[in-house]
């Protein structure tokens, strides 16, 4: 009897260093590209799977480089809204990185992106695309 | 030259047409007062065409009307805390009545009405979200976080 819940302490050690072995960080860069028109505002849907929850965000370059608007009930769920823009003069064209979220995965994750909205300097909406572009991760 | 400037419920009673000459010639010539008659009637138009119906049930009714008959024998300021009581319920409702767009904004309507701000355009009362009397930034910021709420109140 003096060993008997040795094997079950075992395996909850090994249960454990499982665990952390498949719970990482890592990040995606926001890229907007507005083509040949400037991005003075963008506002982009971002999804992920169930083995990813959203735990940071972050600006991206100028105009851009402070924090987006989003919703802080975002954080530690699967979905967000991210949206911005500049009134200065010069907005970028072509790919901008616009945003940069973190996430903690814990399994194979899978990841949407969506432009919701973008306007050209001016006001006019203009169609964008976006891509998601992982920079690293431990 | 206009140094004391009237009370809200004053310029509720002005636009009611219930104020004395006196506070009714002040409203038309202080500008300050007049801003606000102008914004009091704003609020009216609004409700009036929102057409908004809301029940009362029989029981507040007649407390409310047993209230103001018990107060009206009681003195002639004793309607004060009941008509603030219902200049408070009409702003939160007009607040309420006045957003824009029904909430179906998203981040370009912020940037247009930033630039709008910022070239100092006149800009509707409507986008006045935070009922300062004023159509800043902080009114910009206010869409902005509407567009990006994950609430179902959102543009989704």
């Amino acid at each position: 009897m003096r060993f008997a819940l040795l094997p079950i302490f075992l395996l909850g050690l090994c249960a454990s260093a499982q665990d952390e072995a498949q719970t990482r960080f890592t990040a995606y860069d926001v890229v907007v590209d507005a083509g040949a028109a400037t991005l003075a505002a963008y506002q982009v849907e971002i999804t992920a799977g169930p083995e990813s929850k959203i735990v940071g965000v972050e600006g991206g370059e100028k105009p851009y480089a402070d924090a987006p608007y989003y919703d802080p009930a975002a954080l530690q769920g699967g979905r967000i809204i991210l949206a911005a823009f500049t009134t200065e003069p010069g907005a970028p064209t072509g790919k901008v990185r616009v945003a940069r979220v973190h996430f903690q995965e814990t399994g194979t994750a899978k990841y949407t992106a969506r432009v919701m909205a973008a306007a050209a300097a001016g006001g006019e909406r203009i169609e964008a695309q976006v891509a998601l572009v992982q920079t690293g991760g431990k | 030259m206009n140094e004391k400037h009237l009370t809200l419920l004053e310029l509720d009673a002005v636009r009611a047409g219930e104020a004395s000459l006196e506070d009714r010639a002040h409203a038309e010539t202080c500008p300050e007062c007049r801003a606000e008659l102008d914004q009091l009637r704003l609020l009216e138009t609004r409700l009036k065409s929102a057409a908004v119906r809301v029940e009362v049930p029989d029981s507040i009714r007649h407390a409310i009307l047993a209230s103001a008959s018990r107060r009206r024998t009681a003195g002639s300021w004793a309607w004060i805390p009941l008509a603030t009581a219902a200049a408070a319920l009409f702003g939160i409702v007009a607040l309420w009545m006045g957003r824009p767009a029904d909430r179906n904004v998203d981040i370009v309507d912020a940037y247009a009405l930033a630039m709008r701000v910022r070239s100092g355009e006149n800009v509707d009362a409507k986008w006045d979200l935070t009922g300062d009397g004023i159509v800043d930034r902080k009114d910009v910021d206010s869409i902005a976080r509407e567009a990006v709420a994950l609430s179902p109140r959102g543009n989704r």
